[in-house]
């Protein structure tokens, strides 16, 4: 039960760090102002933490993937500073699109890798108990 | 010279132990500025302009530059106004915005930049010639990358983030004091990524600590003949 709790806090803790570090971090950069909402959107998606998501599917198993679709990304506001209403619409939807695609893609790849690194951990166990025996 | 090892010290001393509860003791509740930000990429350069008003965590932002534009955000809710065609979005997220134009500003009046309230830790300390650098991890691991912050006469002049993706270093300069709190004017940061980099410089000008601000920004609303949009995230 512990175990439980300290699992899913991990996973908390993991999605707040994103939102609270990576993301403010990346205030910085700005889309200008006659350029493509659509690529600048999956240019501030490619700044998207694969890392952090893959690591919350490895530690949360598909609790871990199911994190990653339910959260929705919000999208930085100061990309949406200064911009035409047309720009905000497009980029908010990209955005949003291209994170999520990026955040559940990492956290099904960890969440694979979790489970076969425990599958193989028990099957080495028990070969390993098999061979005592 | 004691004088300036006392006060390393003193600045050690106070990022090590009061880490969290230094933060937000020395910054203003609120204040006002104009601002023009200019941004550089390798084919492009953008200005924007206009005047801020940062106020109890809320900030409201009138860009006069490149658009005519009202940008009030509110925790997790953004009020976009453009006045001249009376429209708009209101958009709510389950996740806090970020604070444009004033998150660098906001960072520098804090001791430890704002470092321990998002989780990172101090690491290690150094001092190369009349600047004290702090290294700082977030307690996760270094997976989230790495801080070093630079201080010079108690100050920070300097914020370079590293991680494996992305790297960005902030230089703040032209210190003024304004009401007992000294505020950089001119804050540069070059953010460089795998595959693009740009420079944005924050002119800011014009700064009043507390100012009287009307309800009419305090408590944004649209005009009611505008026509809103709502999206929810």
């Amino acid at each position: 039960m512990n175990h439980s709790i300290r699992k899913y806090s991990s996973i908390l803790f993991l999605v707040l760090s994103f939102t609270l570090v990576i993301q403010p971090v990346s205030f910085e950069l700005n889309a200008f102002v006659d350029s493509d909402p659509v690529a600048d959107a999956q240019m501030y998606a490619d700044r998207e933490s694969g890392g952090t998501w893959f690591l919350i599917g490895c530690v949360g198993g598909f609790i871990g993937y199911i994190v990653a679709t339910a959260i929705t990304p919000t999208p930085p506001a100061t990309a949406l500073v200064g911009k035409d209403a047309e720009y905000v619409a497009t980029f908010t939807d990209v955005y949003q699109s291209e994170v999520k695609s990026v955040r559940t893609r990492n956290a099904l790849y960890g969440c694979l890798t979790g489970t076969g690194a425990t599958v193989l951990l028990y099957a080495v166990l028990v070969a390993a108990a098999t061979s005592v025996e | 010279m004691q004088l300036h090892i006392d006060a390393r010290v003193f600045v050690i001393i106070t990022i090590i132990f009061l880490n969290g509860e230094a933060f937000g003791q020395n910054r203003p509740e609120s204040f006002t500025f104009n601002f023009t930000r200019v941004q550089e990429s390798v084919n492009a350069l953008d200005t924007l302009s206009g005047i801020a008003f940062f106020f109890y965590g809320k900030l409201y932002l009138h860009v006069r530059h490149p658009i005519n534009q009202i940008f009030f955000v509110d925790g997790n809710k953004i009020k976009i106004y453009y006045p001249e065609n009376k429209t708009g979005y209101r958009i709510m997220s389950g996740t806090p915005f970020d604070l444009p134009i004033v998150n660098s500003l906001l960072a520098s009046l804090e001791d430890d930049y704002g470092l321990a309230q998002i989780g990172f830790e101090i690491r290690s300390t150094s001092v190369l010639g009349d600047t004290l650098v702090t290294n700082w991890e977030h307690s996760t691991g270094s997976d989230a990358g790495t801080f070093d912050v630079f201080y010079r006469n108690d100050i920070i002049v300097k914020a370079r983030f590293n991680a494996p993706s992305v790297s960005l270093e902030t230089v703040l300069k032209n210190h003024k004091t304004y009401n007992g709190y000294v505020i950089p004017t001119t804050i540069k940061t070059r953010h460089s990524a795998i595959r693009d980099s740009v420079t944005e410089t924050l002119y800011v000008d014009g700064l009043f600590i507390n100012p009287y601000i009307p309800e009419s920004i305090l408590n944004f609303e649209f005009p009611d003949e505008a026509v809103i949009e709502e999206r929810r995230l």
